[in-house]
């Protein structure tokens, strides 16, 4: 099998909850949004996941990208452990690996025009090119 | 790169001379494809679609899913589509994940999991997608599942299905089934299709 260009091992997404009526001191409760997922994807491969709603299937997509806190392991095709990555570490992939979103109105900047939009990550990860604009 | 984004457009068949326009002149389905443009503009290895076409109607849902289907091709891209419309995913996915409670219950490439599923979940989940023909007797063939999804912050002990599976036994209960089996891995402690019997106990304890 060739290498995979994404290797999920155990990976978990744990919020910290605390709720109305707590006190100070009580222990935020634990909730296990993710509990230890693993999967591999080959370049050019589809992998589709399923499940009712609430069963944290959006929460894999943000933890992969890094938009929510992990523990676990994601390794990328360079071999490079994406969970834990500082933002700065983290750019170079950002690149690599693109979010499409549910609400596509929602997710669009209003007050930019279409050519902005679909520009700016262009700009983002290669600034370079803003010159030859 | 106004030609690399007049392009882009062309490519996600949105009209290169819209270039000026502002988001609320377009529909939910050109919009969606801006969504995408965005994406593919920076040349991506992966595209993580976060329910991509769930807000839009279904005539629309159709030309997004096969506009990503055919760049995906044209481009090599893997893809990790997430969606809770299982025909969606069948028709665009290689390999499917079934997750619940945040656990992996099956994952098993696409024709094998929607022909043959293992898991009780699974099979549930399955049983409900509607079928294009009305002779198909849809209330004989739906395995129900008693009660709603058990609250994430107390997930039942042993396996996390156990407390709506029409199979579940004491072993379910004390003990976590691991994912098990080469391609078509399965999380569960008793695998393999419902009886008849099974799903007529399904049906009971729903009713009750």
């Amino acid at each position: 099998m060739t290498r995979p260009l994404l290797d999920v091992r155990d990976l978990r997404v744990t919020f910290h909850i605390r709720r109305e009526g707590d006190l100070p001191w009580t222990p935020p409760r634990e909730l296990h949004a993710v509990g230890g997922v693993d999967f591999s994807l080959a370049p050019g491969e589809t992998l589709g996941v399923v499940g009712e709603s609430g069963c944290g299937k959006s929460t894999l997509a943000r933890a992969l990208i890094g938009l929510v806190p992990a523990e676990g392991q994601a390794e990328w095709i360079d071999g490079k452990d994406l969970i834990g990555l500082s933002p700065r570490q983290m750019m170079k992939y950002r690149n690599d690996i693109q979010m499409v979103f549910q609400d596509p109105l929602a997710s669009l900047n209003p007050r930019m025009t279409v050519g902005q939009i679909i520009a700016e990550p262009l700009t983002t990860h290669h600034p370079g090119l803003k010159r030859a604009r | 790169m106004k030609e690399r984004v007049k392009a882009m457009m062309e490519k996600v068949g949105l009209l290169p001379n819209q270039i000026n326009r502002y988001p609320h002149e377009f529909s939910g389905g050109q919009c969606q494809r801006i969504g995408i443009a965005r994406a593919l503009i920076v040349e991506p290895k992966l595209i993580i679609c976060d329910e991509p076409v769930s807000a839009l109607d279904v005539s629309i849902q159709a030309q997004v899913i096969n506009l990503l289907i055919r760049l995906q091709r044209e481009l090599g891209l893997a893809l990790i589509f997430i969606a809770h419309d299982l025909s969606v995913v069948k028709h665009i996915s290689d390999r499917v994940m079934v997750l619940y409670l945040g656990r992996v219950m099956e994952i098993a490439s696409s024709d094998e999991l929607y022909a043959a599923p293992q898991h009780p979940y699974t099979q549930a989940l399955l049983s409900a997608v509607p079928v294009p023909d009305p002779a198909h007797d849809m209330a004989g063939s739906v395995v129900p599942l008693a009660g709603d999804l058990p609250s994430p912050l107390a997930p039942p002990s042993g396996c996390v299905f156990r407390t709506r599976c029409p199979r579940a036994t004491e072993r379910c209960a004390a003990e976590a089934p691991v994912l098990l089996g080469a391609d078509h891995q399965t999380a569960c402690h008793f695998p393999g299709p419902l009886t008849e019997a099974e799903i007529a106990f399904a049906r009971r304890t729903e009713a009750a």
